[in-house]
This record gives C-alpha cells, structure tokens and sequence, in this order.
C-alpha cells in the first residue's frame, strides 16, 4: 500500500515522534509505514486521516488491482 | 527526568529483564537452586509490569503485534516441517531398531503434540468466533 504519510507529516511541521504521539503508535511504526515496510491495521489508517482531516484515499493507495467494482454489474 | 519517557529505553528493560527472567529460572534450577530461580524470575516479571506502566508514551503497539504474529507463524511451520520429517523418521528407526525413545525424546515428542492440539484447538475456537 502506498502512502503520502510523509508529506502530510512534513508538511503540518512534525516529526515522526510527534505524530505517533498523536495517534498512539511508536515512532518505529510511523517510519515503518512510511518507509512502506508495514501496512498499518484499518484503525490506524482511519485515525491518521482524521488526525490530517483528508480523505483515507488521499493518505493511502493500494498498489494492487482493486478489480471488479459495482458498475461491472451493468 | 523520568528515564521511561523514551519508549527505546522501555524495550530496552523489558527485553533485558525478561532474558533475566529467563536466564534466572533456566540456569539457577539447572544449578539446584530452584527457589532462588523462581524468586529472581518473579522479581524481573514484576519488574517487566512496573516498568511498562511508568512509561509515559506508546512502547509497544500493533506493530509489534504484527511482528508477534508472524514470528509464531513462522516458528509454527518450522516445528510443523521439522516434526514431519524428524518424528516419522525416529519412529521409522525405532521400527527398524536403530533407535530407542528416551525420556528426552519422548518429550520433546509430547510437547510438540501438545502444541499442535493447542493451536488446532485454538484455531477452532477463534475460527467460531469470526
């Protein structure tokens, strides 16, 4: 799963100390996810797009195809 | 200044004091002193509780979970590989009479079974809860 987890970071001026502070991780879990060696559980991706206020898609894209969608069924 | 403020420093003694609770039970029975043994291991488990809640931050999350889980799965399949092909093969050799069970691996035989039935059985119980 790709992230924009840094740049939201960088961009509100924290460290990745003070953001896992924030949403109750460690540090090594915030570099991890941004590092993209760990897939964070649906817990936290929902609590860091509340904590940046955006939209889940915009913190997080899957790499992989999504597949079929409910317009298929047409 | 509190030492535990940094959650590095928390692993560090959690990880230090469960290999002395470890360390402790292990070498000191092995010595004949399993009062002693028992009486340092429940020292550093209480030590492992007190420190963890003096921490002022995260120390472990799911992260470390995650990591967990997949380090059993994996000392899972290596028992689970090794017992395949170790255990039959002993049993193949005590056919043949090349080989006798003794008490030690006998035990070893036991408790990997008991194991197995454990996470068969957990398996189960979780799979009724999904």
């Amino acid at each position: 799963m790709e992230n924009a987890l840094r740049e939201h970071r960088e961009r509100h001026g924290l460290s990745q100390r003070d953001l896992a502070e924030r949403v109750e991780v460690t540090r090594q879990t915030i570099n991890a996810v941004e590092g993209d060696r760990y897939d964070p559980s649906v817990e936290l991706v929902f609590k860091l797009a509340a904590f940046f206020e955006v939209p889940v898609e915009e913190l997080f894209s899957p790499d992989v195809d999504l597949g079929a969608t409910v317009s298929d069924l047409d | 200044m509190n030492a535990f403020a940094e959650p590095r420093n928390v692993r560090r003694a959690v990880g230090a004091l469960a290999v002395v609770a470890g360390l402790a039970l292990g070498v000191l029975t092995a010595a004949d002193r399993p009062l002693v043994g028992v009486g340092v291991y429940a020292a550093a488990m209480v030590g492992v509780v007190a420190v963890q809640s003096r921490a002022e931050t995260t120390v472990f999350d799911e992260r470390d979970e995650a990591i967990a889980e997949e380090a059993a799965q994996l000392t899972l399949t290596v028992f689970g590989w090794a017992s395949a092909v170790v255990f039959p093969a002993l049993t193949l050799a005590w056919g043949l009479g090349y080989f006798e069970w003794g008490p030690a691996t006998s035990a070893v035989a036991l408790s990997v079974a008991v194991l197995y039935l454990t996470y068969a059985g957990l398996q189960f119980a979780v799979q009724r809860r999904r």
